[in-house]
């Protein structure tokens, strides 16, 4: 339940910070892998050595871009490499190689859509992006869990790695909105191949400022930061209690401090750090290592060209083009390997359906034939440009049903689907022409993932194929009213339940394989007569 | 590139031992209290000798960050083969003055 | 006595130190001489030095290692530039196995497990390295006093100045323990040294040679470069080390001419600028005079003289101690006894850790630039200094190139003082910083700035004069020096004292 704060105005800002899944570190070509034994990707560059010098990854400054690009932001042709002075065992050259006053991409912003816990459409926002910069990780610094030990250890193997600082202006209001700018911005760097998104490793954190302020007031109140949250649920949280915490100080007169806080998600509190200095002065001038960062409007016109279709517009057109709810769009567009398969599904489903001769879509499948009309539609009348749509509609429903299930993100991040998008594609086809059931798809699906089968080699194997010949269907009907005539008998002395029954049987009798409401019609009519 | 500007308030021009204390603290160098003094001291003059920049007409001057003006160069996203420059843990801890287990060691960092 | 040795014939055998690299190397490629030969000479001579009483001690050099030296030379390429010829480098450059103390307790112990690029160019072109040298800490200071193995003595005249910061490479080559060495340059460090010393130093232009390797003080200033007592090794040594290096972001990606043989190419229609602002009332009148008189030289040469003013010249000390100061802060801040160097022992938490072995650890000196530097960064004088330098710094480098479009060099005295003796008690520290007040402005530029010994004064110590050339015309700069050697001759300093 998001705290009530009719006095006050929530406002909130997030610092995240992004692991980039370059080859190599930013600053020298030590891999950034990890994993491995401690200080093993290092070399005088990232151990901060006397004499050592840095040199630019390249990779690194064309993500930053490809990410300012992605975001309708300014990607500065010039922008400059600061060094932000300070002292830690994690930072070997006691300096940390950033960008302050003119960073790779100043401005943009990120459309989040918020939806409410049964997927409708609540409203969407514009998030305002202030900067993003291109900057060196620090390394890990590690402490024994015995308190006793009054040492701590210093591993370097992460120092240097590329990191993109995304900040994000205080546009925010709550926490929901807070973790869906998060999440799709965590989205789109897994989109664009910038960074795995990896929270639990640390690839991706954020830090998050909260403040409240009256309602109409146009300054900001003070704020306090939360540092280095790595979970959904912990951002709620963490913002959830700092705003009871604010609210609560605030509403007794006092004032908040600003501080710097870490949020304990055992307790589910927020407690201030204990402040390393006074206010840190970091005496930030240009690395005079590293000269001026050009990148022209040439790589970027290249860059614009080849970019790949994002997830928002991809999000709007599956709604506009394939009528999906914003739940559906949501979810088909929340993975570009998982988009790319049901794109490739559903273009496989409609091709396949208007090959298919035309008999029988008229009476089959009810539901969704939506105008009823009797012959294939060609393209441009209404039930034409609806099929698209409604085969986009079982792809998605099938692989919401068989598949998401079993795709964890390592097996999307690789595109391991377990069955082909042909197949599902097939299938969709199988079922709005009518041929076979949800439950037969079931099966199919099971079959195709444990062979190499092909759906209309399984289909024909198994006997797959709903009945839809009337003669058929009637032979059976005939034969299943002749053997419970008592029950038929009941039906039409008026007991209503009977009907189920017979229906029942019927389909039994047809192996699971008539067409549900065909056989229904022809029980209905001939118990009627 | 036109460069930001600091806020500069009203700072002293000559610095105190409070200001002393503050560098000796931003520099991580500890000082006596006679140290303290003769530092403030030479601080003191050395700020003196270099006042002289403030007769330079620097009105709508760029800043020269250094002699070359280039732009940065890149290199290509490629991991180097391990060569005669390459850092393994024998190399490290030849210099290391206390590096256990591949881990630098340092007397435990407190963070909350 | 021929040109090219500065030997006297019948003295080859017992004279083995006074030969000049490009001697050496000729020698040795004729196989009338091994390194082997020419090593126990120069570490004989060493260890007598090492036998002296501490006041009159040279003490330029600080750690030897022969075999290591044989090794290499053994490892010289067939038809490489130096032949196997060994030399001297300063305390602050990388060379893997070699002690990189800088002078500083707080290094004392550290040894470099990598190669700096220009150590490695040298031994690729034949070069072995069979001594480090006495440098002031970090290449902080003008005097070689500032250092952990003790203060460095003039060979010319032990109670005096070699200069700094590379005062152990210009002893070194002055008392003829070496042929010729590798200092650094960040504000005058080759030069002044070179000049107090009687020898020749070159700072090349900023970019020129690669930085990787080389302890940083000044990122934007510091330049490797050669000393020695002949043009020729300059040239040699120059051509040996130069070049773009990927590993070092600043340097140039421009091809090196081949500055060794170009030497004795004529020069046409030279054209020499001197700066009235280093003629003026602080040049001592017997460097005035000294100094006309290499000027009077060229222009019977044929070349052109005209003076120029360079107004903002004294601006460049202020520039540089700001700027200077500002980048050493940040360079030294590494320094923590984590993963190299030494930690106190007194430290009893991490705090102690970083406050208590950099206070251990570091000289005075360095201490001092470190504060400054600190205070011109910080919030609130950023500007006033930090910034305001660096535009200063394009009103200086805009005048520099102003001029040098129509000159091809600047000429003045290196120094406009004389040599004067160790030990001054400073109260006020910069005193010392005023030593640097002709040499700073080539840094500040980043021209490529040489001094030549010209004349001796009244003690028999040395004059010398210093080019400031354009940026990567190192070739003119040593062609004109060459022709000075050639038709004038350098002065020749015995042992004085």
């Amino acid at each position: 339940m998001e705290a009530k704060n009719l006095e006050f105005e929530v406002v909130i800002g997030l610092e995240v910070h992004a692991q980039l899944n370059t080859e190599t570190k930013l600053f020298c070509r030590c891999r950034t892998s990890f994993g491995e034994q401690a200080n093993m990707n290092v070399c005088p560059v990232c151990l901060g050595y006397p004499g050592a010098l840095p040199v630019l990854n390249e990779k690194a400054l064309v993500k930053a871009a490809l990410l300012g690009l992605a975001l309708q932001g300014k990607v500065n042709e010039q922008s400059l490499f600061e060094r932000k002075n300070y002292f830690y065992p994690d930072s070997p050259k006691a300096y940390q190689i950033s960008q302050l006053q003119y960073p790779i991409v100043s401005a943009g912003v990120l459309p989040i859509h918020l939806r409410n816990k049964n997927g409708e459409d609540l409203y969407s926002k514009e998030i305002q992006i202030e900067r993003v910069q291109l900057e060196e990780d620090a390394g890990k610094l590690m402490h024994s869990e015995r308190s006793e030990v009054k040492q701590s250890y210093v591993d370097l193997n992460r120092c240097s790695t590329p990191l993109l600082e995304i900040v994000s202006k205080p546009d925010m209001r709550s926490a929901a909105e807070a973790v869906e700018y998060f999440k799709s911005l965590r989205r789109l760097l897994i989109y664009l191949d910038i960074s795995d998104g990896n929270m639990q490793d640390g690839s991706m954190r954020c830090d998050v400022n909260v403040s409240l302020r009256a309602r109409g007031q146009k300054a900001l109140g003070t704020r306090t930061e939360t540092k280095n949250m790595n979970t959904f649920k912990g951002i709620e949280e963490a913002i959830q209690y700092e705003i009871v915490r604010q609210r609560a100080l605030l509403l007794s007169g006092e004032k908040v401090i600003q501080e710097t806080m870490l949020f304990n998600s055992n307790t589910g509190k927020t407690k201030p750090m204990r402040s390393k200095e006074e206010a840190q002065d970091y005496r930030y001038f240009p690395d005079p290592d590293l000269f001026t960062v050009f990148f022209s409007k040439e790589n970027l016109q290249s860059l614009k060209e080849a970019m790949p279709e994002l997830p928002d517009a991809k999000f709007h057109r599956y709604k506009q083009e394939f009528l999906l709810s914003s739940y559906d769009a949501a979810l088909m567009s929340s993975s570009k390997n998982l988009a790319g398969y049901f794109e490739h599904a559903s273009a496989e489903a409609l091709a396949l359906f208007k090959e298919a001769k035309p008999a029988k879509e008229s009476s089959a499948a009810g539901e969704s034939s939506a105008a009823g009309e009797s012959s294939p539609a060609g393209e441009s009348s209404p039930a034409g440009k609806l099929q698209g749509p409604l085969l986009a509609k079982r792809v998605c429903n099938l692989i919401s049903t068989e598949l998401l299930s079993l795709l964890t993100e390592v097996r999307l991040e690789q595109a391991l689907f377990p069955v082909p998008a042909e197949a599902i594609g097939s299938m969709a086809a199988m079922l709005e022409q009518g041929l076979i059931s949800s439950k037969m798809a079931k099966e199919i699906f099971k079959a195709l993932s444990e062979t190499d089968k092909t759906v209309e080699e399984i289909v024909l194997e198994r006997g797959l194929k709903l009945i839809c010949d009337e003669a058929a269907l009637e032979a059976i009907v005939d034969k299943v009213l002749a053997d419970h005539a008592k029950v038929a008998a009941d039906f039409k002395s008026g007991k209503a339940k009977a009907m189920g029954y017979l229906i029942g049987q019927a389909m039994k009798a047809s192996k699971g394989q008539a067409e549900p409401k065909l056989l229904s019609k022809i029980i209905q009519d001939k118990l009627k007569s | 590139m036109t460069p930001m500007t600091q806020n500069t308030s009203s700072k002293a021009k000559t610095p105190s031992l409070k200001m002393m204390e503050h560098l000796s603290k931003l520099s991580r160098i500890k000082l006596s209290d006679e140290e303290k003094q003769s530092f403030l001291s030479d601080l003191k003059h050395i700020l003196v000798f270099v006042e002289k920049i403030n007769e330079v007409d620097t009105e709508n001057v760029q800043p020269l960050y250094s002699p070359v003006e280039a732009f940065t160069p890149t290199q290509k996203d490629v991991a180097v083969a391990l060569n005669e420059q390459s850092m393994d843990h024998s190399k490290i801890a030849e210099n290391a003055p206390n590096f256990q287990l591949g881990y630098f060691v340092v007397p435990r960092v407190i963070e909350e | 006595m021929t040109k090219e040795t500065g030997l006297r014939p019948e003295n080859t055998v017992s004279e083995l130190h006074r030969l000049s690299l490009f001697a050496i190397v000729k020698l040795l490629k004729k196989k009338e001489l091994t390194v082997k030969e020419l090593l126990e000479c120069y570490l004989q001579r060493l260890e007598e030095d090492e036998r002296q009483p501490r006041e009159s001690r040279i003490n330029a050099v600080v750690y030897k290692n022969k075999e290591e030296a044989l090794k290499q030379a053994a490892n010289a390429p067939a038809d490489s530039l130096l032949g196997g010829a060994p030399i001297i480098i300063k305390e602050n450059l990388h060379l893997l196995g070699y002690p990189v103390r800088c002078a500083s307790k707080i290094l004392s112990n550290y040894k470099a497990t990598y190669s700096s690029t220009a150590m490695l160019r040298l031994l690729k072109n034949g070069a072995s390295i069979f001594a480090t040298a006495n440098m002031d800490e970090f290449a902080m200071g003008s005097a070689n006093e500032n250092s952990m193995h003790g203060f460095v003595c003039n060979p010319l005249a032990k109670d005096y100045i070699p200069g700094g910061s590379s005062g152990g490479p210009a002893a070194a080559v002055a008392g003829y323990f070496t042929s010729a060495s590798i200092g650094s340059d960040t504000g005058g460090s080759i030069r002044q040294p070179a000049a107090c010393c009687g020898v020749i130093g070159l700072k090349p232009t900023y970019g020129r040679v690669s930085r990787y390797g080389l302890v940083a003080f000044a990122s934007s200033f510091d330049q490797i470069g050669p000393i020695a007592r002949r043009v020729e090794d300059i040239a040699l040594l120059l051509e040996a080390m130069a070049g773009h290096d990927e590993a070092d972001s600043t340097s140039a990606k421009l091809p090196v001419p081949s500055y060794s043989k170009a030497l004795e190419t004529p020069i046409k229609n030279l054209h020499i600028a001197l700066p009235k602002e280093y003629l003026g009332d602080t040049v001592h009148p017997q460097i005035r005079r000294a100094f006309m008189q290499a000027v009077d030289f060229y222009e019977k040469q044929g070349a052109k003289i005209s003076e120029v003013s360079l107004p903002n010249t004294d601006y460049a000390l202020s520039i540089y101690y700001i700027l200077s100061t500002a980048e050493a802060s940040s360079n030294l801040a590494r320094f923590d006894g984590i993963r190299y160097g030494n930690p106190s022992k007194k430290a009893e938490n991490l705090s102690d850790l970083f406050f208590r072995s950099r206070s251990e650890g570091f000289g005075d000196e360095v201490k001092r630039r470190i504060f400054t530097g600190s205070y011109v960064l910080s919030a609130g004088y950023y500007d006033d200094y930090y910034m305001k330098a660096l535009k200063a710094r394009r009103v200086v480098y805009d005048k520099y190139m102003a001029i040098l479009k129509d000159a091809d060099l600047l000429m003045m005295p290196t120094l406009p003082y004389r040599v004067f003796k160790r030990g001054k008690d400073h109260e006020d520290p910069t005193e010392m910083y005023r030593s640097d007040v002709f040499n700073v402005a080539a840094n500040v530029v980043g021209l490529p700035s040489m001094s030549l010994p010209c004349a001796k004064d009244s003690l028999g110590l040395p004059i010398s004069f210093q080019f400031m050339g354009r940026p990567f015309d190192e070739a003119l700069m040593l062609r004109a020096a060459y022709l000075y050697q050639q038709e004038h001759g350098l002065p020749v300093f015995e042992n004085a004292k």
